[in-house]
């Protein structure tokens, strides 16, 4: 009786709580706590201080206010800056894209030596900011750097060039440190994607006699799309939140004409002492890259449907 | 019963309590937080050690140093005082931005008399701000600019003596630049965020401009400024100057010059001290003798300030103010103090701390008479770190030719009138 009462006995039911999947809440709870404190928290009270009137020791004395942002557009420099940093993004992340793709298929072969390119590549996306950054200076100083050095000794220039000393050449020159530590990054994550790409698909292509660019267009290119996407989204934000390049090499200068909403809201908030109007930089530094997501999400959401 | 328990328990809690206070002045560990600017990489080994002997002597005393780099420093004081954990003592930096929010005290609040008497009248002076009638800072220590120029270079073009006007600094700049075919730069302009601010005091006081007129109001666009600043970016187009002005920083081309690629530089009188073994020649910075009759210089002193209750969590209590006090006095001691300024290069502000560096370092002591003739930046003026954020912006559109002075000193006036 008792066997039978066990083999007709139901299984035990879950508890609400993990039937309604909240215990996956738990597990998200050490990162959702982390995420709130070190991200949402900063936000908001970088909200607050933008519509607050601040004081010079950085103390809030009115809050509910646009003054902030009044100052902001009321400054000749604003639109520079603005397009500087749309400049700064949209080259260095599609440059950086092309040269990656063009690394990542090249680091795709197999070749001897290949672990060691991969390592050397690694190098500038591993060293510190500051430290490639400073090298970088160095490397175009009028005085002592190295590019001139080198130019001069191979015949190429008879005068040193003075690489940063205006500010169109220096806005390139720091766009050129841009890509360079860009590119890494960039390279080993198409470098995943093009190894999770099946050789069959290569093998059928040569088999209908395919060239290397119909496999290029038709083949590898389009089955890496995701790895691309996931890429122009985080390097658009990552780019464009960048701030150790700039301020290392020409801090901004001359007069803010090669900065970037980063730089120059660091200058505003310590240099300037003007935190309220830097809060508000931020925010619509904040509210490009949320519009920006918010398309690409839309466009990733059409393309699913398709 | 129970109710004469309770009672007799809570007498007796009341008074250990009341006994606990009342003891509290004498055996109370007294904490006072000490920030200072990294000077140099043995700033706080020295300061530590002058702490250490006032431990010595205060056993109920404990006093933590906090020593913050020179780009971290403001960002570092704002957080603490957002934070309400303000420093006691603040060195290095100014208390102006935090006048208006009253998280100050004045000197005279907290420290003795014989402390406050002790300092030099003109850094004393140069303290007191008009628009909230006080002095709120103390002067940490001074420094001077002077010309330094290199010696071996002025020998082997054959200049005789640095140039004392305008007029004399293009003759000598072009000797040079004739002598070295433009190998060696002859003069050197810092237009960067470290020293753009003092191009007004190097350039426009010497030629009868300033940060300020009679009255404390900003006169940024005065024709002299307008006119000084044209002068240097004569010297710039004319080639006589390091070629990136808007880059390079005053370490940059005080490198420059111990490396004989640059013969003249208006810089701080701490230079020498950093390179002891260069061959550098000393003299007033030159002036524009059409419009002033002598030089002036750049005097720059650091301030302490001392926060109060309204930036820290609690209130000071007394015996706290005069630990505070105590450890003043002891710092600024001249056997504790003049040590400082000497291994720093920089000038004593106090009376005392003079007197003792001309025993113990004469040759540091001569730029306190450089020191008396000396303007200082109008610190005092609660939005002076935007008139120096915005005479490094004016110096770059000048430097780089992208507006004229006129235009850009106008703009600046306008910015900090409004």
């Amino acid at each position: 009786m008792s066997e039978k009462k066990a083999a007709v006995a139901k299984p035990k039911k879950k508890s609400a709580f993990f039937r309604n999947g909240w215990d996956a809440y738990i597990w998200m709870a050490p990162s959702l706590l982390l995420i709130l404190l070190f991200i949402f928290i900063p936000v908001i009270l970088t909200f607050y201080l933008a519509f607050s009137e601040v004081s010079t020791a950085g103390l809030v004395r009115k809050f509910g206010t646009l003054d902030n942002f009044k100052f902001i557009f009321g400054e000749v420099v604003f639109k520079r800056v603005m397009l500087n940093t749309l400049i700064w993004d949209i080259v260095i992340v599609s440059l950086s894209m092309v040269l990656s793709i063009i690394v990542a298929l090249v680091l795709n072969e197999k070749f001897k030596g290949r672990k060691f390119v991969r390592t050397v590549l690694l190098l500038p996306w591993a060293t510190s900011g500051l430290i490639t950054s400073s090298v970088w200076k160095y490397i175009f100083d009028y005085n002592y750097g190295a590019l001139n050095t080198l130019l001069m000794k191979i015949g190429l220039i008879s005068q040193p060039i003075n690489w940063l000393g205006e500010a169109n050449s220096a806005f390139m020159c720091m766009i050129f440190v841009g890509i360079v530590v860009t590119i890494p990054f960039m390279t080993f994550t198409l470098l995943s994607g093009l190894t999770a790409i099946s050789p069959d698909y290569y093998e059928a292509a040569q088999i209908d006699g395919a060239s290397f660019w119909d496999k290029l267009f038709k083949i590898t290119l389009p089955l890496l799309k995701p790895a691309i996407d996931v890429n122009i989204v985080l390097n658009v934000i990552y780019v464009f939140n960048s701030f150790v390049i700039i301020h290392t090499i020409t801090g901004g200068a001359p007069a803010d004409q090669t900065a970037t909403v980063m730089t120059y809201l660091y200058k505003l908030a310590f240099s300037r002492n003007k935190m309220g109007p830097a809060s508000a930089v931020s925010v619509i530094g904040f509210v490009i890259l949320l519009i920006f997501a918010l398309l690409y999400m839309r466009y990733q959401m059409k393309e699913e449907t398709e | 019963m129970k109710r004469i328990v309770a009672l007799v328990l809570a007498a007796m809690m009341v008074l250990s309590l009341t006994s606990c206070q009342s003891a509290a002045p004498k055996d109370e560990k007294i904490e006072l937080s000490f920030l200072v600017a990294e000077y140099s990489t043995k700033t706080g080994e020295y300061i530590q050690n002058v702490i250490n002997k006032f431990q010595e002597k205060n056993p109920n005393v404990h006093v933590t140093l906090e020593i913050v780099g020179w780009d971290n420093l403001s960002t570092r004081v704002n957080t603490l005082v957002g934070a309400k954990q303000a420093p006691d003592m603040y060195a290095g930096g100014t208390a102006t931005q935090f006048i208006p929010d009253n998280l100050v005290y004045k000197p005279e609040e907290i420290l003795s008399k014989n402390l406050c008497d002790d300092f030099a009248k003109q850094f004393w002076d140069n303290n007191f701000t008009t628009e909230y009638n006080g002095v709120y800072q103390i002067p940490f220590l001074a420094s001077v600019r002077a010309l330094y120029y290199n010696k071996k270079i002025f020998n082997e073009v054959g200049i005789a003596e640095a140039p004392k006007t305008w007029k004399e600094v293009e003759e000598v700049c072009q000797k040079i630049k004739d002598f070295y075919k433009g190998d060696v730069y002859a003069w050197g302009v810092d237009g960067t965020t470290t020293e753009g601010q003092t191009v007004v005091a190097y350039y426009g006081w010497n030629n009868g401009g300033g940060y300020v007129d009679a009255n404390d109001n900003y006169m940024l666009n005065d024709p002299k400024n307008v006119e000084a600043y044209e002068w240097v970016k004569s010297l710039i187009d004319k080639g006589y100057t390091n070629a990136n002005p808007t880059i390079e920083t005053r370490d940059d081309m005080q490198k420059l010059v111990v490396a004989d690629k640059m013969a003249m530089l208006v810089t701080a009188c701490f230079f020498p001290s950093l390179y002891p073994d260069a061959d550098l020649g000393v003299a007033a910075i030159p002036y524009n003798d059409a419009n002033v009759s002598a030089s002036s210089t750049l005097g720059v002193q650091d301030c302490v300030c001392f926060f109060n209750g309204n930036a820290k969590a609690a209130e000071d209590s007394d015996a706290k103010k005069k630990a505070i006090a105590d450890f003043m006095d002891f710092f600024y001691a001249p056997e504790n103090y003049v040590g400082l300024m000497i291994q720093e290069g920089m000038i004593p502000a106090t009376n005392s701390g003079v007197k003792e560096l001309a025993v113990q370092k004469p040759e540091q002591a001569a730029y306190v008479d450089v020191l008396a003739g000396a303007k200082f930046y109008s610190r005092a003026k609660s939005n002076w770190q935007e008139c120096s954020a915005g005479c490094c912006d004016v110096d770059q559109k000048v430097f780089t030719g992208a507006q004229s002075a006129k235009d850009a000193l106008d703009e600046l006036q306008a910015l900090l009138t409004k």
